[in-house]
Order: structure tokens, then C-alpha cells, then sequence
């Protein structure tokens, strides 16, 4: 009986995580990570000071009544932007999946259009989810104006270029013999696609569209700026009028959304599994 | 002819070489067995068959055309007239049985068809009718995770027999399958294939099988022909040869995969020439 080999990968795993070691000290060097900083007596009562002005929340009526209608709206908002998002995203993150690439299997001819498609897809994708939606909605607000649909806007071509790629990433890391075995039948891409992918990727890509739109109701702060209205515009006027009570009643606004976006997500996963 | 392989050969990106120098030529309505040991390249051989492989070397015809010269849709209709039965059911667990039957026809429906049919389906008449003749028509709207791996498989064989191919391909169709259950499909195959006069190729583990319901058995061994003969023709030495990198021969007597007239279906079933 002789002793089993040694494992060939250890060495390898030594290395790489040496290397990702040093290389992680100077990054956090230059990003001046000093965790220490926050435990130390003259800070902690900074915090504790600004966090005191919070306290208490602001119920009045009148207020709440503006903070109704603002989630309204920012809902509306993020809805939208979604939406247009997922219509940009759809197409191309189909066009990213290598698994309904038919000529993978082998055309006549043409394997390379595939993946000139594919690199250009790519580049689209980045370039609209490199752009920061701030960005996109001050460039809208030049031909928009002030107003909800340079919001909407911006936040659908930044949330299309991240759901587009995630959404790639998904439907290539779902097990494509399915797929494949119905182009290989003679399928066309979609309707392998939603015979094939759908059925084992769906509950992911859905949970993931919710998490981006659960992101797209944060993201409403950036609206604020271009004065689109909803919580983010309410946030800004409160926070320069230093009113504590009225911003910790936004934020906890914020909360009861995210955990509702949560909730949403879980139902819908549990129906679909 | 059904399909023509001329001097075909193919080598995986690793170098290895799964296929040399293969002919081969079958007429339509023959059904031929493809038996050999595991690694031989009967699955490769069969994917050539299917032009879901192109051969790196060699002619291929299938069903009157060229694949690997024709145009994407002209290579896209052939493909929907060849059905496949995979070693592993190709089908999505989430996915329910009648949707996962009605797929076979994806390569003849237009895509607003099939994406109705997903929707509400457009035929459960036809995939009830096929699940029937396997005896599955009860669980036409269960979900495929619900099914056992032999019944997974009956419902892949039923997209293929849904999908009405005119050269029909099976890769171990039966490894999911006990003894009688193979048999009663590996009879189905042939049934359906006599009944619409198409082509039937089959890899079989099973010697015993392949020998009594096939009438032309194909001997596969290191990625080229050993033989190709009628059944009857097929010697014990020649399946000793076939079959010599398994580790051994036959074993004491009882499991010798010849057809006699006394063994019952449960007993010849079994993998042959598994050495004690």
C-alpha cells in the first residue's frame, strides 16, 4: 500500500492567496484603513453627538402625509427605471450567452459573427453601467429638464448595463445541456432559451431584478439631486435644514421599503420554485 | 440511403483521439445496435450522426444532405428531422413533463408557437398519447423533479418519439432503466421504428439486448469499426475482442450475453460480461 499523492492544487492555493495578501496591504494603506479610528474616545462622542440629532422621529401628520406621497413617487420612479431596464438588458443578455450560441455547435460557417456580437455586447454593457447614474441623469436634465424622467431614465441605461450582465452571468452558469440538446434538435435561441434556461434560471433572475429594483428605490436619492421629487428630494431638503427627526423618519422609510422589496422577492421565489 | 460515413475521424481539443477511419453506410428503416466498451466512441459517433459534432476528417451525408456544407437553416432543418435520446435526460427539473414532451417539436414550431404553448400547452393530446405508450400518461402535468431517474429518461424518450425524426438516435437510452423496463423500451424503439419506416442507432450496454432486437450490430473499439455484421452473425470471440480492455472475459458460464431461446428478459438484461 503506498501513501496517496500529494494534493497537486495546494501549492497553487498557497500562492495565489500570498499574492492576493500582498497585494491587499497596499491598497489598504492607500485607502487609509485605520478601523482603530473609530473606537477611540473623541470620535465615539462625535458620532454619538450627530447620531443624538436623529432622535426623536419626526410623526407629525402633516409631514407624514409629504412622506406618503414621496414614497409614492419614488416608487413610481424606480418602477420605471426598471422596467426600462429590463427591456434593455433582455436582449443583450441573451446575446452574452455563450450556451444559445448555436454556431458552438458547429454551422456551415460564421462562428465569428457570434463572437464579435458577443465582445460588442459587452462593451455596450459596460459602457452603460460604467457611466454612474448621476452622471447620466445630469446629461439628461439638459434635454429633459428638472423632472422625474431624466431620473428615470438615467436609472434605467446604468440598472440595464448591471442587469443585463448579471443576467448573462446566470443564464451562462445554468446547466446548458438542456439548451443544448434543443438547438441541437433544430430549436431556434428563444425558444431554447425558455424552454431550455428559463426553466432552471428563472427563480434567480427574478431575485436578482428585485434586488436591483429594491437598489433603484436607494438609488432615488440620486433623483433628488436632478428634482425629480420623492424621498430623495424630501431627504435633501430635510438634511440641509438640519432637521434630525425628519431625515431618521426618511431612513426609516427606507428600512420598511428594502424589507418590503425583501418580502417581495421571497414570495415570489417561494411560487416559483 | 439514411446516412453515409466516409474515412471519418475526430480528435478532442486534448488530442485524444475518439475517432479514426470510420465507414459507414445505413439504409432507411435499418435498425443497427452500436455496442463496445465504455470509452470506445460510440458516443461520439453518435453525435457525428446527429451533426452535432462536426468530424474532423471524412464525409458525412445524413438523410440526403451535407451537413457541415449547409447553409445554418438548411443545417437547422436537418437537425429537427433527427431526434436524439441522450444517456442523461437533457430536461430541466423545474420544467413539467407535458412541456418537457411538447420541446420535441421545437425545431418544426414557430417561435410564437412555442412560446404559447409555454403559456397554456398547445397539444397535450400528443404528449399524453406518447407518455402512454411508456406508461407515464398519469403524470402528464407533474413536474419533472418529481420523477424517478428511469422515468426522467421515458420522459426524454417520449420528446424524441413527439418529435417524429426521421433518423432516430439513442445514446444508452436504458442506463437509468432495471432489466424489464429496458427491454420493454429498447422494444418500443424498435416498434416505432419498424411502424414509420425510419432509422434507428442505438448504443447499448447491454450486449444481450442489442444481439436479440437488433437486426445489424455495429462493434465499436478504440474510435474505429471492429465489425459490422447482421446479429446472428456475431461470434463469442468476436465479442471477446470487443470487449477485451474491459478487464477480462466472460465470466463462469451463466453471463454469457448469447441469445438463448430460454433467458428471460430480468436475467438477460443485466450489463453483460461483468467479470466476478
Amino acid at each position: 500500500m503506498t501513501a496517496a499523492p500529494r494534493d497537486p492544487a495546494a501549492l497553487p492555493r498557497l500562492g495565489w492567496t500570498l499574492a492576493a495578501l500582498v497585494l491587499l496591504w497596499p491598497l489598504l494603506q492607500l485607502a487609509d484603513f485605520r478601523p482603530a479610528a473609530l473606537f477611540e474616545p473623541g470620535n465615539l462622542a462625535a458620532m454619538g453627538h450627530f447620531l443624538a440629532g436623529f432622535l426623536p422621529l419626526e410623526t407629525s401628520p402633516d409631514f407624514l402625509a409629504l412622506l406618503g406621497r414621496a414614497t409614492v413617487d419614488t416608487l413610481a420612479m424606480a418602477t420605471a427605471g426598471i422596467a426600462l431596464a429590463v427591456l434593455l438588458a433582455v436582449p443583450l443578455g441573451i446575446v452574452l450567452t455563450r450556451s444559445l450560441s448555436v454556431s458552438a455547435i458547429g454551422p456551415g460557417r460564421g462562428g465569428w459573427i457570434g463572437r464579435l456580437l458577443r465582445a460588442g455586447a459587452r462593451m455596450l454593457l459596460a459602457v452603460l453601467r460604467g457611466v454612474p447614474e448621476l452622471v447620466w441623469a445630469l446629461l439628461f436634465v439638459r434635454v429633459f429638464g428638472l423632472g422625474p424622467a431624466a431620473g428615470v431614465l438615467a436609472l434605467g441605461i446604468t440598472y440595464g448595463g448591471m442587469l443585463g450582465k448579471v443576467y448573462g452571468e446566470i443564464l451562462e452558469s445554468t446547466d446548458a445541456r438542456p439548451a443544448r440538446s434543443l438547438l441541437e434538435a433544430g430549436s431556434g435561441r428563444l425558444a431554447a432559451l425558455a424552454y431550455g434556461l428559463l426553466p432552471n434560471a428563472g427563480q434567480e433572475l427574478l431575485s436578482y431584478t428585485v434586488y436591483r429594483w429594491e437598489c433603484a428605490v436607494r438609488a432615488s436619492v440620486v433623483m433628488g439631486f436632478v428634482g425629480a421629487g420623492g424621498l430623495g428630494q424630501l431627504m435633501d431638503q430635510s438634511m440641509k435644514m438640519l432637521n434630525g427627526g425628519e431625515a431618521a423618519t426618511i431612513l426609516a422609510t427606507f428600512l420598511v421599503l428594502v424589507l418590503a422589496a425583501d418580502g417581495l422577492s421571497e414570495a415570489l421565489r417561494r411560487r416559483m420554485a | 440511403m439514411s446516412f453515409v460515413l466516409e474515412g471519418v475521424g475526430f480528435s478532442h481539443a486534448n488530442g485524444q483521439r475518439a475517432l479514426a477511419g470510420v465507414d459507414l453506410r445505413v439504409e432507411p428503416g435499418e435498425r443497427v445496435a452500436l455496442i463496445g466498451a465504455s470509452g470506445a466512441g460510440k458516443t461520439t459517433l453518435l453525435r457525428v450522426l446527429a451533426a452535432s459534432l462536426r468530424p474532423g476528417s471524412g464525409r458525412v451525408e445524413l438523410l440526403g444532405s451535407a451537413p457541415w456544407d449547409a447553409a445554418p437553416r438548411d443545417l437547422r432543418r436537418l437537425r429537427a428531422r433527427i431526434g436524439v435520446v441522450h444517456q442523461v435526460p437533457p430536461i430541466p427539473p423545474r420544467q413539467r413533463v407535458v412541456t418537457a414532451v411538447l420541446a420535441g417539436r421545437l425545431g418544426q414550431w414557430p417561435l410564437w408557437k412555442s412560446l404559447a404553448s409555454l403559456v397554456l400547452p398547445v397539444d397535450p393530446e400528443g404528449a399524453r398519447r406518447e407518455l402512454a405508450r411508456l406508461d407515464l400518461a398519469e403524470r402528464l402535468y407533474d413536474r419533472c423533479d418529481r420523477l424517478s431517474g428511469g422515468q426522467l429518461q421515458r420522459v426524454a424518450l417520449a420528446r424524441v418519439l413527439y418529435q417524429q425524426p426521421e433518423l432516430l438516435l439513442a445514446d444508452e437510452p436504458v442506463s437509468a432503466m432495471d432489466p424489464a423496463l429496458s427491454e420493454l423500451t429498447v422494444a418500443l424503439l424498435n416498434d416505432e421504428a419498424r411502424r414509420r419506416g425510419v432509422t434507428l442507432v442505438a448504443s447499448l450496454h447491454a450486449v444481450d439486448l442489442a444481439l436479440r432486437h437488433f437486426p445489424r450490430v455495429v462493434g465499436v473499439k478504440d474510435g474505429a469499426i471492429l465489425f459490422d455484421l447482421p446479429a446472428a452473425e456475431v461470434s463469442e470471440a468476436l465479442l471477446r475482442e470487443l470487449y477485451a480492455a474491459e478487464g477480462g472475459l466472460p465470466l463462469a458460464g451463466t453471463a454469457l450475453p448469447f441469445p438463448s431461446p430460454d433467458a428471460g428478459p430480468a436475467t438477460a438484461a443485466l450489463p453483460p460480461l461483468r467479470c466476478a
